[in-house]
């Protein structure tokens, strides 16, 4: 099992687990380890200090304590295992049945558990004995009872869990017998649960066994038990304290190790879910990214109701993000995922970022935003935010002066708090998935407010008012009801919208957008889209849009970086790169994409697969997938060189040898002179396409 | 060619390219489903053939989904037949259902393959499981498996992997091979390549287009994208909350259609193509004198069982005629005649479609009261 093998690279679990086996060697063999007859009484030895043949002394008795200790510990450990085993029993089938009982049995099962759980062990178990007569199993099998809820509960809510799960549902569609879906599919995925839950248990059930003994029930005397020993010799702690101390401790350390284990083995799980239920390609990195998605405001924040258009453009060396020889590692450091990225967006820009996945525009994008996850780092390079776009069009002259510093911050080797300020004033993002950014049980005008309240001393009615404003602001139709309204009462594009104005309510320079209109329906994409390219003509700000689909990358950007395992291959104006690619990648990315392409024709398909990461040679990473290469393109490192005749003024930038010599196909069609004007909308030859689809 | 004029007629063959002589593999006759109090589909009628790839398109919430659901026997049908190859899918319970499902005609294949492929299980094990509880043999088994992975393209060294350790487009494959492994007459796959990146979208779309042919399938992608939906599906349905506003050859639908839904979805696609910026303005403001029906935002998915035309208040071209429910009716003109039609000025009540009989595509459907007359006030 994975969550095992998880389990044992934690060094705490290996200590657990090893004092665990040292017990049950001593549970296995302790009496025949003892060095004395551990019944055996010494009267002229009576409660002897540690010393001549007694290595932790005698008790009142004058019987040796390591002996009784050693031979003690196979009953104690047992007895509580037994307990424990019941409990399984009880709990565990039950648990998983549950889920099919109908409301009837669930209510009568759940009612019963909650009986059960409402009586004391110890209480129990007495009552218990009297009822059966004394003994070890009668006692053991009260607790065991007494235990079972703990197991039905978890197992429960797993089962509850995974009978909702879609392979359950797929399983159920071939036309499985639930006896074959709890086989096949949910007793795995209980085992981890009830793993957990016997630790726990374990731990409870020593105790509990030890508090029988120590009160007479279960083990009679003179049998030694852990918590028999605990309980004849505690009246004697001043007088020998070395045998009530030793059980004690030996209690304790048990204890201590089964709830270690349990924990660990419950966090491996917890890895070992989250692993399997991030998509590819975007592991983790969601907590961290609620600070990201929640930006606190600056004073100085414009209202953007009154935002006057065309507002500043700073000149436009001064760049809102400079990213320079950025390396990013995964796996903990051992994989290079990203080499050697430099780009830069200036403030008002649109700056796009296209590839496949596992192409590295993700990764760039989450180390601008400070949001790697475990695991991954940048390990060289430096991102700069731009210096903050000076507050020359705030439509609130007497607003206060911006708080934090404005000058060019550098993002690389931030602490978390800094962090934290970067993202609320400077920098808003937005992400595929609106709706696991936001509180469910808060309104969406609080969590948009109460920042705004926090950082500026907003007054509640104040902060209703910018909010409702940013609502207005960005598109929504009736803001004062969104405010009020909490995410489940919101759609898609409208939580996308929400979360667009949570991210510019601090007027940040810079907006990132990683997969923002993904998920959403095509014409609501179509409106975000619209209102992106408008905040970023009102408010000059600078776009950073990731999206594996090229068509929305050409439809919202000025210019295009084009990934490819890891590496930047192409980067260039919008229109010239999907007129003229100059990398063989570009070309056929422009291929498989489909650019509004309506007619019928079998869909284009990119050969072979991109290298995994940290396995690619050193030349050209595309070259085993293309259809132009040559020998010279798999020798050497191949530099991202500018390329001529676009005017070589270094922004449209190419990673290929055969650059200036391969004529490649554009969006247009293959030969097509540049498009004139530069701009996507005066395409030049429209020829390849069939008529206008509307 | 035969021109259907009973409204509610099932629809003929519709490319053209084939007689109508096939009955469908699947056909559905007057589906609703409800939620609860909640009507998610009103009266849909819709076939598909063997070897031939339906698209269905609409948004979140129109009922695309819930539709391909009911097919397999997960939604809570209200009205309404299902057949598939004749059978009554709809009627099946129990035991009977039970043999059906193992039978594995019907395949309905899961928008998100990490969801609906076990975690644990390898590839071998996922992909034979539907064999395995049909109770093939092992040995028959492992031959099939292994010509299901073969015929979706997927290197058999992966199967010993498990979900977690494959890639996007591997795992869509995977989720293929195992709907296709008990050789079924129909499937139903929902959101086929959303969550995948361009080339990998194809690969599958590729994929979907060869099965179809080499297993002779009837297959049903739903999208809500068309320009994945374009290069492969040879019809196309356009549901809007619950209802099929319009369907037909898949061309006609994606370059000409006839009702303004289908126009907007079309026009919102990102696209290089400048056109079509003015026609989404265009088509995307209601019209200041429509019937207030509904939510804002599509948000109310409650529309099934209105009165009116669903679309109205969404609709550029709508006015008083709207608040009475168009029928499917068959499409009034040949493709591209459009700018010809007059369009009703706003305000007066519109008269119902014309039914042109001659030369009419065979099939095309569209239950709009203004079509095709809206399309001349579409920016040349």
């Amino acid at each position: 099992m994975n969550a095992l093998r998880t389990t044992l690279r934690v060094p705490l679990a290996r200590v657990a687990l090893a004092a665990l086996g040292v017990v049950l060697l001593l549970a296995l063999f302790g009496d025949r380890l003892a060095p004395m007859d551990p019944l055996a009484q010494d009267p002229s030895a009576i409660l002897h200090n540690p010393g001549g043949g007694h290595l932790l002394g005698t008790d009142y008795l004058g019987r040796d304590v390591l002996s009784r200790l050693l031979a003690g510990t196979g009953l104690s450990v047992l007895a509580a295992a037994e307990a424990v085993a019941v409990a399984a029993l009880l709990g565990v089938v039950p648990g998983l049945l549950s889920v099919r009982f109908g409301s009837t049995g669930s209510w009568l099962a759940l009612r019963s558990v909650d009986a059960l759980m409402t009586l004391p062990f110890t209480l129990f178990a007495i009552a218990a004995v009297g009822l059966l007569g004394n003994g070890l199993h009668q006692a053991m099998i009260a607790l065991g009872v007494l235990l079972s809820p703990l197991f039905f509960r978890v197992v429960r809510a797993a089962a509850l869990g995974l009978d909702r799960a879609q392979y359950v549902e797929a399983a159920e569609l071939m036309g499985a017998s639930r006896a074959w879906i709890l086989r096949v599919h949910t007793w795995r995925k209980v085992l981890p649960t009830v793993a957990v839950t016997t630790a726990h248990a374990l731990a409870t059930s020593l105790l509990t066994v030890s508090s029988l003994t120590f009160l007479g029930i279960g083990v009679q005397p003179p049998a030694p038990t852990w918590g028999g020993m605990l309980a004849s010799d505690l009246g004697f702690l001043a007088q020998q304290p070395w045998a009530p101390a030793v059980p004690t401790f030996l209690i304790m350390v048990t204890i201590g190790a089964l709830n270690l284990l349990a924990d660990v083995l419950a966090d491996a799980d917890r890895t070992d879910t989250a692993a399997l239920g991030a998509p590819a390609g975007e592991p983790a990195g969601k907590t961290s990214g609620k600070k990201g998605a929640l930006p606190t405001t600056t004073a100085g924040a414009r209202t953007a109701g009154t935002e006057p258009s065309g507002g500043p453009h700073p000149p436009a060396d001064d760049a809102a993000l400079r990213v320079e020889g950025l390396h990013v590692t995964v796996g903990g450091g051992r994989t290079e995922a990203v080499r050697d990225v430099s780009f830069t967006v200036r403030p008002g820009e649109a700056l796009g970022l296209v590839g496949e996945s596992g192409s590295g525009k993700t990764l760039t994008c989450r180390s601008v935003l400070g949001l790697l996850a475990p695991g991954v780092a940048v390990s060289a390079g430096r991102i700069t935010l731009g210096a903050a776009a000076p507050d020359a069009a705030s439509g609130s002259p007497g607003a206060a002066e911006p708080a934090g510093p404005t000058g060019p911050a550098e993002l690389t080797g931030l602490t978390d708090r800094a962090w934290q300020q970067v993202r609320g004033d400077r920098l808003g993002a937005v992400f595929q998935d609106p709706g696991s950014y936001l509180n469910p049980s808060l309104t969406v005008g609080r969590q948009l407010g109460e920042p705004l309240r926090l950082r500026l001393g907003l007054s509640r009615d104040e902060a209703r008012r910018r909010a409702v404003e940013l609502f207005e602001a960005v598109g929504l139709r009736d803001p004062q009801t969104v405010h009020d309204s909490y995410p489940h009462e919101l759609s898609g594009g409208m939580l996308q919208r929400v979360l667009i104005a949570v991210a510019v309510s601090g007027d940040p320079g810079l907006l990132v957008a990683d997969e923002a209109t993904t998920a959403l329906d095509t014409v609501v994409q179509a409106e975000v889209l619209d209102l992106l390219d408008g905040l970023r003509k009102r408010r000059g700000l600078a776009l950073l849009l990731v999206s594996h689909d090229l068509a929305v990358v050409a439809d919202v950007c000025d210019r295009i970086l084009v990934f490819y395992a890891g590496e930047i291959v192409e980067e260039g104006p919008t229109a010239e790169v999907i007129a003229r690619p100059a990398h063989p990648y570009t070309e056929a990315l422009l291929q498989v994409a489909s650019l509004g392409r309506r007619h019928r024709r079998e869909p284009a398909v990119i050969p072979g697969r991109p290298p995994e990461p940290g396995t690619a040679g050193p030349g050209c990473r595309f070259a085993d997938r293309c259809a132009y290469a040559t020998p010279d393109c798999t020798g050497s490192g191949i530099s991202l060189t500018p390329v001529g005749g676009s005017g070589g003024d270094g922004t449209r930038r190419v990673r290929c040898v055969r650059a200036e010599d391969l004529a490649l196909t554009g969006a247009w069609g293959a030969g097509t002179p540049e498009a004139p004007g530069t701009t996507v909308t005066t395409p030049t030859a429209p020829h390849h396409r069939t008529e206008a689809p509307v | 060619m035969s021109t259907t004029t009973a409204p509610a007629a099932p629809l003929a063959r519709t490319d053209g390219s084939e007689p109508a002589a096939r009955p469908a593999t699947l056909r559905i006759e007057g589906l609703s489903v409800a939620f609860g109090r909640t009507p998610v589909l009103g009266g849909v009628d819709l076939e598909a053939h063997s070897g031939e790839i339906l698209g269905l398109i609409g948004e979140t919430g129109s009922g695309k989904t819930t539709l391909a659901r009911a097919v397999a026997g997960l939604a809570p049908v209200t009205a309404g037949r299902i057949t598939v190859d004749g059978t009554d899918h709809g009627a099946l319970r129990g035991r009977a259902l039970r043999a059906a499902r193992r039978a594995g005609t019907v395949q309905y294949m899961f928008q998100d393959p990490l969801r609906s492929l076990d975690p644990d299980l390898t590839v071998a094990r996922l992909v034979g499981e539907p064999l395995a509880v049909a109770g093939v043999p092992r040995a028959e088994r492992e031959e099939r498996v292994r010509e299901a992975l073969d015929r979706v393209g997927l290197d058999p060294a992966l199967t010993t992997r498990t979900p977690a350790r494959l890639s996007g487009g591997q795992r869509q494959r995977v989720a293929l091979a195992r709907a296709v492994v008990g050789r079924p007459r129909l499937l139903l796959a929902d959101e086929p390549v959303s969550a995948l990146d361009a080339s990998n979208r194809n690969h599958v779309l590729r994929l979907l287009d060869r099965l179809r042919r080499e297993l002779d399938l009837a297959v049903v992608v739903i999208s809500h994208d068309l320009d994945s939906l374009s290069g492969i599906a040879d019809r196309i349905a356009v549901l809007y909350r619950g209802r099929i506003v319009e369907q037909g050859p898949a061309r006609t639908v994606l370059e000409h259609p006839l009702h303004p839904y289908s126009a907007l979805l079309g026009a919102a696609a990102p696209s290089l193509d400048p056109a079509r910026r003015a026609a989404l303005e265009l088509l995307r403001t209601p019209a200041p004198g429509a019937p207030s029906i509904g939510g804002q935002d599509g948000s109310d998915p409650g529309g099934a069982d209105r009165s009116a035309c669903a679309f109205a208040h969404r609709c550029p071209f709508a006015d008083q005629a709207c608040a009475v429910r168009p029928d499917p009716l068959p499409a009034t003109t040949p493709a591209g005649a459009t700018a010809c039609a007059a369009s009703p000025p706003p305000g007066t009540p519109a008269p119902l479609p014309v039914v042109l009989p001659v030369g009419a595509p065979t099939g095309h459907t569209v239950a709009c009261h203004h079509s095709p007359g809206w399309r001349a006030r579409l920016p040349r």
